[in-house]
């Protein structure tokens, strides 16, 4: 009984040390994370190129283009091309070779865009800060270590409400009993979404970059990268034979067809062509399974080859002959990323996000509600650095997609401005935190700020692109119409946020106390 | 510009998206005024092919040269008489480096802006940092 209360006790003390540690990482993490849950339609919104109105399921024709493409840009040469289809991941179609930039072509025009350095600069860069790349060298096994912590904390948490005897002691009305009441019920409410999440993350996290060791070692010093060593085997390219021979291939719409019949249920996401022009041309059609879809994720496409001169099938892998643990894989991978999954998936796990980023939130103030008795200036200066990270995060953020629209698209250092100005800004948040007295201004200033900058955002994306919100909703162009929806609509609560913190009696709590009373 | 290449698209496979590539490109500086241009791989120092190369000019961003790189030799080209970056395309990205000047100098000079941007905001982050700094201790000690 003693052991078991003993237990209990440091089961509890190691659950507040450690989630505190955890807790700053991990919420960064899961901030970005949640974002980069809408990264499809994020792509779409940060760049020009893709500001049209596609045509209904993404309909594309490049019969008449692909050979003209092929030969003007050399991708002849090339052993294979690889071809992105239309989707709602990027409306465009891509040509991609092992060597060259990617060749963009819009789907309704058959023009091949320059896209220059518009690429994906927001979502990258949302993406780096969730998997704690942009620290050099020890974020990403950081962040896979604040993982496992995540692990611990879901199990002992869940081991501490179960094993919990006594009913809490405390008030109702007691803030103290308000933060643990709601820390206990997102902290249940989110296992499965926590495990799920941090089991695959901390995967990722920490057994990728500690690979680099035995990649090093296994293929004496000369590779460090495991992937470039083991992408060559386990994504072996069929290697087909073909003659210097010239030969005309049928139109791609007709392969396209013939692949759609011979294979019903493959849902076509991209095709690679072998020896395009050449005798002996294939193409390969991949996708995924449509009742299938988390074991045939990007791990394990399934396929179907034809042969481009006359149609026939040359070779089929379906989801039968793939291999149990290749379909665990691909299982395992969906979990992270969700790859094929459209919007309605995508809101839902961000809700989760939203709730386990609040979780860790309450976490933090349950620990934070003891320290605003007690005497000395560490539990205030605390709650001014959380309060810089936590909340200084989001107008941190938020100048992000401003800054994507206000600098010009062809300055060939936007990226380094971009997140510098990141960094700077949140860097001004952690000193207003200190500077300023008044904790209540500060979250209503940040609050504040966040919400301008979304609301700039929006209209400079419609000065600098032409599509207004309204124009998006006329022409149809919903990606874009939702977006600048979402980014109004979160404008809106964070100014209502902004004046209901002025007016909750919670926050003037903390300043009770400060760095400006003296201690 | 740090050469980190995200999402690096071996043949358009998205699959370790959470990873690092490192490439290289190397400049050689040869007689008459002549620079081999040449990429690699930074851990195996294994030479990449068929890549585009283009010059381009710093100061009214003119291509002013453009070819592929030739089954892995080192790509010969005359240095031109304006400062310029030289391209490298690989997959979905490129890698930039600015380029050298012939003997006699550039006739044509842009100011260099390889660190402009990185060196600003590190300063302005740091000043906040040391702000904070200073604040919370100044604060804490004499209160």
């Amino acid at each position: 009984m003693l052991a078991k209360t003993l237990f209990f006790k440091y089961l509890h003390r190691s659950h507040t040390i450690i989630g505190l540690i955890v807790l700053y990482f991990f919420y960064m993490s899961t901030y970005f994370g949640t974002l980069t849950f809408f990264m499809p339609y994020l792509k779409v919104w940060e760049s020009p190129s893709r500001h049209f109105v596609p045509s209904s399921e993404y309909a594309f024709n490049i019969d008449a283009t692909l050979n003209e493409v092929v030969e003007k840009y050399h991708l002849a040469n090339a052993k294979s091309i690889e071809i992105t289809l239309p989707s709602f991941r990027d409306p465009l179609l891509r040509l991609s070779t092992e060597s060259q930039n990617s060749l963009f072509i819009q789907p309704l025009t058959n023009e091949v865009l320059k896209v220059g350095r518009e690429e994906n600069l927001i979502s990258i860069f949302f993406n780096e800060l969730h998997t704690g790349s942009v620290i050099p060298l020890i974020g990403m096994p950081l962040m896979g270590a604040m993982s496992i912590g995540i692990l611990f904390l879901t199990l002992g948490g869940f081991w501490l409400y179960w094993q919990k005897r006594k009913p809490t002691k405390g008030v109702k009305g007691n803030w103290k009993y308000t933060w643990l009441s709601w820390h206990k019920i997102t902290g249940l409410g989110i296992i499965p979404y926590a495990l799920v999440f941090a089991c695959t993350g901390a995967f990722l996290g920490l057994m990728l970059s500690f690979s680099h060791p035995f990649a090093w070692s296994a293929s004496n010093k000369k590779e460090s990268n495991l992937r470039s060593l083991v992408v060559p085997i386990i994504f072996a390219q069929p290697k087909y034979t073909s003659s210097e021979t010239k030969a005309s291939m049928l139109p791609f719409s007709m392969l396209y067809k013939v692949a759609k019949t011979e294979y019903p249920r493959l849902e076509i996401v991209g095709a690679t062509l072998y020896h395009y022009g050449k005798e002996g041309a294939k193409v390969r059609f991949k996708g995924f399974d449509k009742d299938n879809v988390a074991q045939t994720g990007r791990t394990n496409r399934l396929s179907i080859t034809l042969d481009a001169v006359n149609g026939t099938v040359v070779e089929q892998k379906v989801l039968e002959n793939t291999h149990r643990i290749s379909r665990m894989l691909s299982a395992f991978y969906y979990f992270h990323f969700v790859p094929d999954e459209t919007l309605g998936m995508r809101v839902v796990l961000a809700c989760f996000g939203a709730v386990l980023a609040f979780c860790l939130v309450s976490g933090y103030l349950l620990w934070a509600e003891k320290n605003l008795h007690q005497k000395g200036w560490l539990g205030d200066l605390t709650n001014r650095v959380s309060i810089a990270v936590l909340i200084g995060i989001i107008p941190s953020s938020a100048i992000v997609p401003l800054l994507q629209w206000i600098l010009a698209f062809d300055l060939f250092d936007k990226e380094i401005w971009v997140r510098g100005t990141f960094y700077a800004f949140w860097s001004f948040w952690l000193f207003y935190c200190v500077f300023e007295r008044s904790i209540v201004t500060i979250i209503s200033r940040m609050l504040q700020a966040s919400a301008w900058f979304l609301l700039l955002a929006v209209l400079f994306h419609g000065l600098k692109s032409g599509f207004f919100i309204w124009k998006s909703f006329t022409l149809g162009a919903w990606t874009l119409f939702y977006m600048d929806t979402v980014f109004l609509v979160s404008a809106l609560i964070l100014f209502l946020l902004a004046k209901k913190v002025e007016r909750t009696d919670l926050f003037y709590r903390y300043e009770r106390k400060g760095v400006y009373d003296g201690y | 510009m740090g050469i980190k290449l995200w999402f690096v698209l071996l043949l358009g496979t998205h699959l370790f998206a959470h990873k690092i590539e490192g490439l290289v490109l190397v400049m050689t500086p040869l007689e008459n005024d002549v620079i081999a241009i040449e990429g690699k791989m930074k851990g195996s120092g294994k030479k990449l092919e068929d890549n585009k190369v283009a010059l381009i000019s710093m100061i009214d961003k003119r291509v002013l040269f453009e070819d592929f790189l030739d089954g892995g030799k080192p790509l010969h080209v005359k240095i031109p008489q304006e400062s310029y970056w030289v391209y490298m395309y690989v997959g979905d990205q490129d890698v930039v480096e600015e380029g050298i000047a012939p003997k006699a100098g550039f006739s044509k000079m842009a100011t260099s802006q390889k660190e402009r941007a990185y060196r600003t905001m590190a300063m302005i982050t740091l000043g906040f940092i040391v702000l904070f700094f200073g604040v919370s201790g100044y604060r804490i000690i004499y209160y």
